[in-house]
């Protein structure tokens, strides 16, 4: 969020309990304005803090003339003397995804590769390095990764000039109340990717100058957003369930809006286990569901690839409706577990198209493999 | 002039009301003097002047606009091709006209380096100086000359052009209004310039349409031969100018008056850098009018409502607060919160004040309702659709069974809904022969209201206003399955909670499961700020799972910050610790079986030797250094909350194994708080248990398999094998080997 307006955003997002303690409000008024005059940047972002263990580190962003550009990104442990960080490099951001725990809160701090594949690892001993990774490539990462999935702003706010530059839109009144309230009004500000893969039907709507990013509603994992009104219906509050500790405020008709992220830098992978369940269990939204799952992970479908599901929804006082996906085999299996009557849906059987197999699916691939598609579909 | 007002324009249509509105923003600044004449002007005006209406008026913006900024607009005017190419479009059935104009043009580079200055300011100094008169052709010169220079000489026709319209309109007024009196000044003004425009260059008298100078004519007539082909041009122009769109209904006249406007309103720095944004603001704003209307009563309701709630906390507040205050002087169970707030706050942690504040007097409003012995504010989960505040209270002793009485009805509602089902099974057993040898484990009970992890009452409300809703006691097996899940909170209580393995309960069951979770895991104080009550004759008795009591010590000598940031020693918990069973206190599941059904006694007693060992947790008042972390990670990080004042800073607590618990201590005082999503901290990513491996159909053994039927080979083997037998069974002695033969026959077959 911009620094200049950081005291009164700060009120807006403390809905969560995170926020700034007196004395940092206090140092950050004076050394943002400073980085600005020593590192020449048209704008100054407050970006956030990442918990440590020992320590936390506090972020901001410079902004130059176009604000797509990237920014650069400056740390500090005191919020006095701040360090630039150099950019995110791909291989840091593949790096630092290995990584597992907290950060330490020493920016010299080194980790040990948990896990090295074989191949890296003799490309990394042909290079003479050490597998090591040090904190501060990780915080870079970490802060690449969260701008790149959840910074967001609101529609609007930034528009595309024809030279390419992207501007503060000095027009931009603030979402309506209802607008505010969608998801389709808010952008990831980062390079778009969806974009380009959209239909010449859906760009048609769509104004070049201001719909230049990526919309928050086709975002993956589906509801990793929470979207409520705060502080009596006067602010738009959007957390993000991906990141824990990203919120994002925007008070409607107004331009006020801005991001910022109080978390340990953790994200967050069990989001699918959050949804609820579809409240009607009609066998068409149970194909619904298993389709849309079998198209978008990708590791399993090699697996899943060719073959049958055998399905049986289980209701208490409705009968068992047993379902095939694709593919017409008949067989059934004794459901054996006294468990299975508490979830609505059971993926009973995989079947190859082939071989029809019965007993001997219940080997532990058939567990595992059932059990990948329980997740989706119970939660 | 006189013939002028015979052609009235065919499309032309006055826009008095906003042209008006333009004038006024045009002149005022500029000329002192003339805006009372103008103002003025359209109730002077007559028949035959209206028909000139259009062009005067037009004359003004088109007048002023070059004229004012004119440093500025060279840029646009150089930039952009496009109106000139547009106006040619406009003059070319006048193209006969035009030739004369030739020579012109190439006078106007001559006159290049006059300073431009606001024409209007020097109509008005008629007499001043001739030379400022003159100046006054600048501007629109300037703009001719641009173009010729800019441009070959087959464009600088058309430059020439595009100086009409201005020069036209400009002309208009004058000649209108040259009869009146308010323009009077205005004729004799022309005349010096005029005089000096003859004696100025040599070529003058060559110039085309020199005979149409007539003394006191106009300001702009010794570039302007015909006035009727100019009205038409003006006209023709207007006329275009206020053609409708076909798809937005608007006009491009209508537009740029409104555009214009809005620039001088506003006055915004390089108007001409945004002139495109400003252009669809107006736009915009034609249909933001509409909307408005149709959404205001419907958008802004929700706030108000909450306006509303919020209020009411106010008010109440208020009204009681006469007969409560004599009462509550003594002691009241209300916290206070804004202290709390404020020593969290000292470490950047806490709601805004605001909030703060709503939720002490929804804690007052709870505390009025309710008999309650303490109260807590316990902090705040984040939920997907709505937050939880929670509070965290003690009954009286009293008032406490009778809510316990209730409880127990609500609770036996559930057994009764578990026998239904039972005789549901029944039903089905009866069908079926075969009875299932599964029996479920026994279920733990819960412990009972004020003790273990059932000791405080908690109340939620979504938000400060809202009301207070009371959740159910917690069962060991919700805490059990709570700890295997992790899901985020909707936000509605009586949400399902969808997961695996199945939860016992709804969402309000498994926000108090999290709740003793937590505290159990979270709640702490200074060392030495409690301290177990001093009948030691119970201790032998309790010796199982610990007191479970405590008081404050009146003796508590609190230590400073630095010690209590330096070692976690300092801290213990305050809560029993929840052990694996569900419960704080063990209780042997399979006590009151053995009572109850004494058949099943001895399977039982095999399974307690092996399964059955009594859990202990952590003693009550643990120190926070014996808890264990998670893969490298303290459970505990410790900080004061300043380091440049530590005389007074506060020492902070902050969990590692629930993100969002805090606790702080300052002098005598402390308290802890949660601010989060109701997770616990786990390394890996969270995965849902596995399902139960699946179980066998059925042992396979020799009793069970089916014998192969026996080939005939082997049939014949076996009667040749009888008969031999038979024969043999006159000897006595060869009995013993059938025997042999038909025993391994059977195992074949196995």
């Amino acid at each position: 969020m911009e620094a200049a307006s950081l005291p009164a955003a700060l009120e807006l997002v403390a809905g969560g309990g995170a926020g700034l303690s007196p004395e940092k409000r206090a140092v950050l008024g004076a050394s943002l304005l400073l980085l600005q005059r020593d590192y020449r940047f048209e704008r100054v972002w407050f970006w956030g803090c990442i918990q440590g263990v020992r320590g936390a580190y506090y972020i901001a962003e410079g902004l130059g003339p176009d604000r797509a550009a990237p920014r650069s990104r400056l740390y500090s442990l005191n919020c006095v003397e701040w360090s630039l960080l150099p950019p995110a490099t791909e291989e840091m951001v593949a790096q630092a995804e290995q990584l597992k725990g907290r950060f330490q809160g020493d920016p010299s701090f080194e980790y040990e590769y948990t896990e090295i594949n074989a191949e890296d690892a003799e490309r990394l001993f042909e290079d003479g390095k050490e597998p090591m990774i040090k904190e501060e490539s990780r915080l870079i990462a970490t802060i690449e990764q969260i701008d790149r999935a959840v910074g967001i702003i609101p529609r609007g706010a930034f528009v595309k000039t024809p030279l390419g530059s992207v501007h503060e839109n000095r027009n931009f009144e603030g979402l309506s109340l209802t607008e505010a309230k969608k998801l389709s009004s808010y952008f990831h500000f980062t390079e778009p990717v969806n974009l380009k893969n959209k239909t010449l039907l859906e760009k048609a709507d769509l104004d070049p100058s201001t719909d230049f990013l990526d919309s928050l509603e086709h975002d993956i994992p589906r509801g990793s957003w929470t979207v409520q009104l705060e502080k009596g219906g006067t602010v738009v509050v959007l957390r993000s369930l991906l990141w824990l500790g990203l919120t994002f405020y925007h008070v409607p008709m107004t331009k006020q809006y801005g991001y910022i992220y109080f978390g340990t830098g953790w994200k967050i992978m069990h989001i699918y286990q959050s949804q609820t369940m579809p409240r009607s269990s009609h066998i068409t939204d149970t194909e619904d569901l298993l389709q849309t799952y079998l198209q978008r992970k990708k590791e399993p479908s090699q697996v899943i690839k060719g073959v049958n599901i055998l399905y049986y929804l289980l209701d208490p006082g409705v009968k068992h409706k047993p379902g095939i996906l694709k593919g017409t085999c008949k067989t059934h299996v004794c459901l054996p577990l006294p468990q299975v009557f508490c979830c609505k849906l059971w993926i009973v059987q995989i079947i190859y198209k082939k071989n029809i197999s019965v007993a001997p699916a219940f080997s532990k691939t058939f567990c595992t493999l059932n059990f990948a598609l329980l997740n989706l579909v119970f939660s | 002039m006189a013939q002028a007002p015979a052609e009235p324009p065919p499309q032309a249509v006055p826009r008095e009301g906003r042209e008006r509105g333009l004038r006024e923003h045009l002149w005022p600044g500029h000329s002192p003097d003339r805006p009372e004449a103008y103002t003025s002007l359209p109730p002077q005006r007559q028949p035959p002047v209206e028909d000139f209406e259009p062009g005067r008026d037009h004359y003004q913006p088109q007048q002023s606009e070059p004229g004012l900024p004119s440093c500025e607009n060279q840029g646009v005017r150089q930039g952009s091709d496009q109106p000139q190419g547009l106006r040619k479009s406009i003059y070319q059935p006048q193209a006969p006209d035009q030739d004369p104009y030739q020579a012109q043009d190439q006078r106007a580079p001559r006159q290049a380096p006059y300073q431009s200055q606001t024409p209007v300011q020097h109509l008005y100094h008629p007499q001043g100086a001739e030379q400022a008169s003159y100046k006054l052709q600048v501007p629109e010169i300037n703009i001719s000359q641009r173009y010729a220079q800019r441009q070959g000489s087959h464009q600088a026709q058309e430059a020439r052009q595009s100086m009409y319209p201005s020069h036209a309109l400009g002309l208009d007024p004058y000649q209108t209004q040259e009869p009146k009196s308010a323009y009077q000044t205005h004729a004799v003004g022309q005349d010096p310039y005029q005089a000096y425009e003859r004696g100025h260059g040599p070529y003058q008298p060559h110039e085309p349409g020199y005979g149409l100078y007539q003394p006191g004519y106009s300001l702009y007539d010794d570039q302007i031969p015909d006035p009727k082909s100019r009205m038409l041009a003006i006209q023709n122009a207007k006329a275009y100018l206020l053609k409708s769109s076909t798809t937005s209904g608007l006009n491009l006249y209508d537009h740029l008056a409104n555009m214009l406007t809005k620039i001088l309103d506003e006055q915004p720095t390089n108007a001409v850098d945004i002139i495109e944004n400003i252009s669809k603001d107006v736009k915009w704003a034609q249909f933001q009018k509409k909307m408005d209307t149709l959404r205001d009563e419907h958008e802004i309701l929700p706030t108000f409502e909450a306006a509303e709630k919020r209020k009411a906390l106010f008010l109440k507040a208020n009204g009681e607060g006469d007969e409560e205050l004599e009462e509550e002087i003594g002691e009241t169970p209300l916290p206070n919160v804004m202290e709390t707030a404020f020593y969290f706050e000292q470490a950047g942690i806490g709601l805004s004040k605001d909030e703060s504040y709503h939720i002490f007097l929804a804690l007052k409003k709870l505390i009025s309702v309710q008999p309650i012995q303490t109260c807590r504010f316990w902090g705040k989960i984040l939920g997907l659709e709505m937050n939880y505040i929670i509070a965290e209270v003690q009954y009286h002793e009293g008032e406490e069974e009778e809510e316990t009485e209730e409880e127990e009805v609500i609770e036996e509602g559930g057994k009764g809904m578990g026998e239904v089902e039972d005789k549901d099974e029944e039903r089905e057993k009866e069908d079926e022969p075969l009875k299932s040898t599964y029996k479920p484990p026994p279920v733990v009970p819960k412990e009972e209201n004020g003790t273990g992890a059932n000791k405080y009452v908690y109340f939620v409300c979504n938000e400060p206003g809202k009301p207070w809703v009371k959740l159910p006691p917690v069962t060991p097996a919700q805490i059990v399955c709570a700890r295997k899940i992790k899901k985020f909170f909707t936000g509605r209580l009586d949400a399902p909670v969808v997961s695996f393995p199945p939860f016992p309960g709804n969402e309000a069951n498994y926000l108090r499961a999290q709740i003793a979770r937590i505290s159990a895991g979270t709640q702490i104080s200074p060392i030495g700020f409690y301290q177990f009550a001093e009948e030691e004759g119970d201790e032998e008795e309790e010796g199982e799972g610990g007191r479970d009591t405590y008081e404050e010590n009146p003796d508590f000598q609190p230590l400073s910050v630095a010690e209590m940031v330096d070692s976690l020693a300092t801290w213990v918990h305050h809560v029993q610790s929840i052990l694996k069973q569900g419960r704080c206190v063990w209780l042997n599941p399979f006590q009151k079986s053995e009572e109850e059904e004494e058949e099943d006694e001895e399977e039982e007693k095999a399974e307690e030797s092996d399964e059955l060992q009594q859990e202990i947790g952590p003693p009550l008042l643990t120190p926070l250094s014996e808890d264990e972390g998670i893969q490298n990670i303290p459970a505990w990080t410790a900080w004061p909350s300043t380091n440049l004042i530590p005389q007074y800073a506060v020492a902070i607590l902050q969990s590692n194994r629930w993100p969002g618990a805090y606790a702080f201590a300052s002098g005598k005082k402390f308290d802890n708080i949660y601010f989060g999503w109701g997770h616990k901290y786990s390394p890996e990513n969270h995965t849902p248990a596995l399902p139960p491996p699946v179980q066998a159909e059925y042992p396979s053994g020799p009793e069970i398999a089916e014998t192969r039927d026996p080939t005939l080979e082997e049939e014949l083997a076996f009667k040749a094998a009888r008969e031999e037998a038979l024969a043999a069974a006159e000897e006595g002695e060869e009995e013993d080997e059938e025997d042999v033969v038909e025993d391994d026959e059977e195992e074949e077959d196995d």
